[in-house]
């Protein structure tokens, strides 16, 4: 099969006080933009620095947050794991790409005290 | 992502024809008995953890895997691990824990492939496998099976209009039909 799609999407949450901002707020306060690009500077930075194989941050503006695309589990699983270390929420829900269907199916994720797995 | 062609169903019996040859017709998806010839499986179908994890360190690269629901949750960051196709329950095909793993090996071939299905050692000698068979045929009618096997040629499918039953010394008239 050709053109292999990136494995995992998930998301990754603007700061608390970013989140839920209209585009007109967003045009009155550009310290919340600027902060909201240089949290996604960040992470893309982060990601070159950590991942073995492929990833894509998304260009598009949802209120919520960005979505991050994964070639590799390992980089995924070490990307919801640093969270705390780096400075950045994920959403609870990933998204696996099936290879029968050919789209992503959302899975809730949970932690548990023997590593991530989901519900 | 482009659909396979082809693909070869390996079930529970082995196969007449060398592996390396039925790979000359499109990928290979099995059911986990055939661990000894993992180096030419693409894809295989188990239900055990063990299994699962054998198949997952083969090396150079690891066999695609496709596992139950319970499984998948737990491997999910395993690139090579995947879940079930979603099946919507029609005709009298009844899938649960007793389906056999050759009905389920084929519904995954089903995902993968979108013209001729390759059916090789395939037991039908149970009448719930053969039941099974007949309805996954005939819900898909604009797939072609060929049912490969050993003279006599069975009689069990003739009655499908979309599967033929090949003989394995003229498995390379299929390659005419590519």
């Amino acid at each position: 099969m050709t053109d292999k799609p990136l494995n995992y999407i998930i998301k990754v949450l603007w700061p608390p006080h970013c989140q839920n901002r209209g585009l007109k707020v967003l045009e009155e306060r550009p310290d919340i933009v600027k902060e909201m690009n240089g949290m996604r500077s960040k992470i893309e930075n982060f990601l070159k620095a950590s991942c073995s194989g492929k990833f894509k941050v998304s260009e598009e503006y949802n209120m919520k947050g960005f979505n991050v695309g994964f070639e590799q589990g390992p980089d995924v699983y070490n990307f919801i794991l640093e969270q705390a270390t780096i400075g950045y929420e994920v959403d609870r829900e990933i998204g696996r790409h099936n290879i029968f269907s050919d789209k992503y199916i959302k899975h809730k994720l949970l932690y548990t005290a023997k590593g991530i797995v989901i519900g | 992502m482009k659909k396979h062609n082809y693909i070869t169903v390996l079930g529970r019996n082995d196969s007449e024809k060398p592996l390396a040859q039925l790979h000359e017709y499109g990928p290979i998806i099995s059911v986990s008995t055939h661990m000894h010839h993992a180096g030419h499986l693409d894809y295989v179908w188990t239900r055990q953890e063990k299994d699962l994890l054998w198949f997952l360190q083969q090396r150079p690269s690891p066999v695609e895997c496709v596992t139950t629901p319970e499984l998948y949750k737990k491997y999910v960051f395993y690139d090579q691990v995947h879940s079930f196709p979603p099946i919507s329950p029609q005709f009298n095909l009844t899938l649960d824990v007793n389906t056999d793993d050759q009905t389920l090996v084929l519904l995954s071939a089903l995902g993968l492939c979108d013209k001729r299905i390759l059916l090789v050692g395939y037991d039908i000698s149970n009448p719930k496998v053969l039941k099974d068979l007949r309805s996954v045929i005939m819900l898909h009618p604009d797939m072609k099976f060929y049912f490969l096997c050993n003279p006599p040629k069975t009689k069990q499918l003739d009655y499908c209009s979309n599967a033929e039953c090949v003989l394995f010394k003229d498995i390379e008239e299929l390659k005419n039909d590519r």
